[in-house]
């Protein structure tokens, strides 16, 4: 440590150029990174829902899609808005990134509709209707086609849909504008809903764009603000700012050059390493003016690193551990949400150990502060704490008994898993668009299963396609299904047109040859790319899409599990079921991220209980070093139940983010309680020396960490706003919980490590070195 | 529906073969030369269609095809399916009419009964191949203008380039093509591929005919395979012809529903 500071005292000059350097290089890193663009890596390849899901969209194609809504209040059967319907659909197919021959509309689907004159295979908006009689012709058409009625056109007739399938590398952003701007032109009286993979994803880049652009300079100008009320004067003020602003690059940095792709989660990077080096820059200076009123510029920077150093990277250490705990998690965007963090915190480490004593050394000397003798209003409060601590210790350990228990009624009722949608604020325009689907036309988000007849032709087969129907018809009487669709309704359809239209017509016909000889009459005049999302080339696999009129997991989770059920006990050796669609996607995730919780919990509680057992070599000391920690745990579960907030990829962070740093508080308490017992104060004593030193140190950095963590309130993102609001709460808990709760605990126990004298100097200064953190963060 | 066989491929006899017109022809000429070899009175061919998607699976189909042109060079089609087994028996009638919408008809054997049904338009595709009926269709000269732009060799013919785009709006928007390039081979006049260019202005599908043969004594030329590939997609249709007959001297009667119901 000696021979480190040295250098840097003597070669401040180097020591800047060399962050400077590294500064160069992760600002070039931070340029590479891109946006994540799908959920496609977020989970484990060997994961059986993965692989079907994989299977599926190689058997059915994975296009993106974009769906482009009409809505008129007053009907959309009227030569108006039927123009506009044929016209937006013309204008999709020019339109780059979009392929022309897959535009669906009321103006492209071929509708079969059987009638006295023979069969009739053309769109139903063939031609921009001019008289009344045609827009009823179109009206009937479409009410009277249970392919189109409530699926492309609302039930009402107020609301359709074209949907276009897009080529497999398109500009997403281009695209997106184009679409924006085609909205913009045909807007009003109609109103315009756009979705689909560019648009979803694009509101996604803009939200985390939004969030950088807003979200940044506010925590930076917060983090100013204190650093003013704290020191000032502009050095005060600058160099922990310049810690908190490299820590940044250099974290980015880490992430480009890693090649990680920028997600909601890992967006949070950024603010969290304001929040958590906007402690460090501070600890180093105070240290350091402290010093400075002793002894000359050199030797106050030479000795104060000596001495804070050590505890700085014990911090450092167990809050990136806290982080890395975060590895245990299958799920690809917590995990290097972990890895990030982890390397970000030793990075801050890093640059506020070598850049503030090297810019201390060089820049001009200020004049020596004297410190304000006296007790503050604030000390005062913080005396009374400590007597409050013991004197009412039977109701501080029984009330954190009660509010466990309480919490655990609260964890019980925690709900897990997310939906896309639900990333979004309520009134954000795609949410609003997504009702108006669900409202509408069954449903935004979809199950696909597919049935897998087991060879050629198979899909031909009456028996199976019945199957399919019965099952179908099952399905759809689940709760929040909207409707399903499947190549066996095509079928239906057409037998029932080759019936005069006949409504007992539509069924499955009896025999293969003519479910075979239907196929080749629709043939006639169809693409090459119809029903490729419905029945594979081969006709041995077919896909039945469930669309769900709700983004509610619970009753997705019931759904599959239904569903599995029925075709189990139904489809026998006929064909065999498999899962796919985005919802399957979030189901899968659901599991990963329970298990992937519990063990993070479980390990980051026993990674702390193996630390603080080291640094106190104490077994007790290690488990009372928990017990505030896993209270507050508890406390922020039992919050979450309460609240209806859930259990995602945003809140499972907030425990190994929490430990990590709430760990610090337990090591600086307990070890300054222990020097103070050690030196023979009794517990009333001790517990007020330690409060008024390292307990002030843990209510300034709670503080300037919250300042940080609150920004998040403000994200586009809702998991990012709970995520702000319950690590906020978590780090009160645990400061509540050491200030409070450790000095209850430890004045009912009276350890034996709290009793130990000390003689051998090494020790002696090695307790001092980490004690020197605790001096009160902030002089005035 | 005009017959499928004369997409690509112009007849021209041996004898006009020899004597070329070295003479600078424009775009419309050629065009018609084109045009003018693809007459006759009537043709059957058996043909096999292959779909290929992206992955390379295929789906096949072989049909017999039989076309018949009248004096007002209005064309009939009778087209019976032979394979695969489920659809064997399956038959497609059409009968075009200079003064009202052309007629069709389908039968299907499994319900035995035949059913008229709706014309197609030309940007449809034909039995869910990579084919429109615009692309099968005979061309009508006076919707297009030709320009020819160049000369090129392909696999070892020589061919003239004509570019052909609609004459106007109303054109434009029945044509699945903004432009087409065809190549014309400089001795037989027989196109050997297409370019085809959608309303973006994007290649998207080539045509490519070879095997060009003589048929019998006729003299007249036809291509015996002829593969389309749509880039887009990666979709592909081929389609190989054999056994092919030209002014056999086929009766009218054929094209009806009696012989759609019971074949030839």
């Amino acid at each position: 440590m000696k021979k480190i500071a040295d250098f840097i005292t003597k070669f401040p000059w180097l020591v800047i150029v060399i962050v400077i350097g590294i500064t160069v290089f992760m600002a070039m890193g931070a340029q590479k990174i891109e946006t994540q663009n799908t959920h496609d890596s977020e989970l484990p390849d060997n994961d059986p829902i993965v692989k079907t899901i994989e299977e599926l969209e190689e058997v059915f194609g994975d296009k993106d899609i974009v769906l482009f809504a009409i809505e008129n209040t007053s009907g959309i059967y009227n030569e108006n808005t039927l123009k506009k319907i044929y016209n937006i659909s013309e204008d999709l197919k020019y339109l780059d990134g979009i392929i022309a021959d897959e535009v669906t509309s009321l103006s492209t689907i071929n509708n079969i509709e059987g009638s006295d004159w023979g069969l009739n295979v053309e769109p139903v908006l063939q031609n921009i209707p001019k008289t009344e009689q045609e827009i009823n012709k179109i009206r009937q058409s479409v009410e009277s086609n249970r392919l189109l009625d409530g699926r492309l056109v609302s039930e009402t007739g107020d609301f359709t849909v074209i949907i276009a399938n897009l080529e497999e590398h398109y500009e997403q952003t281009l695209l997106a504008g184009a679409l924006f701007e085609l909205a913009d032109k045909y807007e009003g009286p109609e109103s315009i809903y756009l979705a689909g993979d560019p648009i979803q994803q694009e509101e996604i880049d803009q939200g985390i764009q939004g969030d950088i652009s807003k979200l940044m300079p506010l925590a930076l100008l917060l983090i100013l603000i204190g650093y003013f009320l704290s020191f000032r004067s502009a050095k005060g003020v600058a160099l922990p700012f310049i810690v908190v602003l490299l820590s940044v690059i250099w974290a980015m940095g880490t992430m480009g050059h890693l090649g990680f792709k920028m997600n909601v989660v890992t967006s949070a990077i950024p603010l969290l390493m304001i929040a958590v080096s906007s402690s460090y820059g501070i600890h180093i200076l105070q240290r350091y003016y402290d010093e400075r009123l002793k002894m000359d510029k050199s030797d106050a920077v030479r000795f104060s690193f000596k001495k804070i150093v050590p505890a700085i990277i014990l911090t450092g250490i167990t809050s990136a551990i806290g982080s890395a705990t975060l590895l245990v998690f299958k799920v690809t965007s917590i995990r290097e949400f972990g890895i990030i963090t982890s390397i970000g915190i030793i990075n801050i480490v890093i640059i506020s150990c070598t850049v503030i004593p090297s810019m201390l050394m060089l820049l001009k000397s200020t004049d020596k502060k004297k410190k304000k003798e006296g007790v503050s209003v604030f000390d005062r409060f913080l005396l009374s704490l400590a007597r409050v601590a013991i004197n009412r210790r039977a109701l501080i350990v029984s009330a954190s008994v009660a509010l466990t228990l309480v919490s655990i009624v609260g964890l019980m009722h925690v709900r897990i898993g997310n939906d896309f949608i639900e990333y979004f604020p309520p009134n954000h325009r795609l949410r609003n668009t997504f009702e108006k689907f669900n409202h509408n036309l069954g449903g935004a988000s979809y199950l696909d299963i597919m049935i897998d007849g087991n060879e050629e032709d198979a899909i031909k087969n009456p028996e199976l396609l019945q199957k399919m129907v019965d099952f179908q018809a099952f399905i759809e009487k689940q709760e929040g299904v909207g409707y399903t669709s499947s190549f066996a309704d095509i079928i239906r359809r057409i037998n029932k047109e080759m019936h005069e239209g006949k409504a007992n017509f539509e069924t499955i016909p009896e025999s293969q040859d003519l479910v075979a000889q239907y196929l080749l009459l629709y043939s006639m005049s169809g693409d090459p790319g119809d029903f490729n999302d419905l029945v594979d080339y081969g006709y041995q696999r077919a896909k039945i899409r469930v669309m769900l009129e709700t983004t509610e997991q619970d009753i997705h989770k019931a759904l599959h599990a239904n569903i599995m059920e029925y075709s189990e006990a139904n489809l026998g050796n006929l064909a065999s079921v498999e899962f796919g669609g985005d919802v399957m996607f979030w189901l899968a995730q659901v599991k990963y991220i329970v298990s992937g919780k519990i063990q993070n919990i479980v390990l980051a509680i026993l990674v702390v209980l193996l630390v603080c057992v080291l640094v106190f070599r104490s077994f007790i000391g290690g488990l009372l070093s928990i017990v505030p920690l896993t209270i507050s745990s508890m406390l922020t579960f039992g919050l979450m139940g309460f609240l209806g907030i859930r259990l995602e990829t945003g809140t499972a962070i907030i425990t190994a983010i929490g430990i990590g740093i709430g760990v610090d508080f337990a090591i600086h308490f307990l070890m300054r309680f222990r020097e103070e017992r050690s030196n023979g104060n009794d517990m009333l004593k001790s517990t007020e020396i330690t409060m008024i030193t390292s307990g002030k140190a843990i209510i300034y950095d709670v503080i300037s960490n919250i300042i940080g963590f609150i920004v998040f309130i403000f994200s586009g993102f809702i998991p990012l706003q709970n995520f702000g609001w319950l690590i906020s709460f978590t780090m009160i808990t645990v400061a509540i919980g050491s200030l409070l709760v450790f000095p209850a605990l430890v004045s009912y126990v009276n350890p034996k490590f709290m009793r130990y004298k000390l003689t051998d100097t090494e020790e002696t200064e090695k307790t001092s070195t980490t004690e020197e953190k605790l001096e009160p963060a902030l002089v005035e | 529906m005009k017959t499928i066989f004369k997409i690509s491929l112009v007849v021209i006899s041996l004898t006009t073969c020899v004597h070329v017109n070295l003479k600078a022809q424009t775009g419309l000429e050629l065009m018609q030369k084109n045009n003018s070899q693809i007459s006759s009175n009537d043709e059957q061919v058996d043909l096999t269609m292959e779909l290929v998607n992206s992955k390379n699976m295929k789906r096949t189909r072989s049909i017999k095809l039989y076309s018949i042109t009248d004096n007002n060079n209005n064309e009939s089609t009778l087209i019976q399916f032979l394979a695969p087994a489920d659809v064997k028996g399956t038959g497609f009638l059409e009968i075009e009419n200079s003064d009202r919408e052309d007629d069709q008809w389908l039968y299907l054997p499994a319900l035995n009964r035949s059913r008229r049904i709706s014309a197609n338009n030309e940007t449809d595709n034909f039995m869910g191949s990579d084919f429109t009926y615009e692309d099968i269709g005979n061309e009508n000269l006076d919707n297009f203008n030709y320009k020819k732009t160049g000369e090129e060799t392909i696999n070892g013919v020589n061919c003239f380039v004509v570019e052909a785009t609609p004459k106007n709006e109303d054109i434009q928007k029945q044509s699945g093509y903004q432009k087409r390039e065809l190549f014309i081979c400089k001795e037989t006049y027989i196109l050997t591929k297409v370019k085809y260019y959608n309303k973006k202005g994007e290649l998207f599908k080539v045509l490519h005919a070879s095997d060009i043969k003589t048929i019998g004594s006729t003299g007249k030329f036809r291509a015996h395979t002829i593969v389309m590939e749509n880039l887009k997609t990666q979709h592909k249709t081929n389609l190989l012809f054999s056994n092919y007959s030209i002014d056999s001297g086929m009766n009218k009667e054929f094209f009806s529903k009696r012989y759609l119901e019971g074949g030839i």
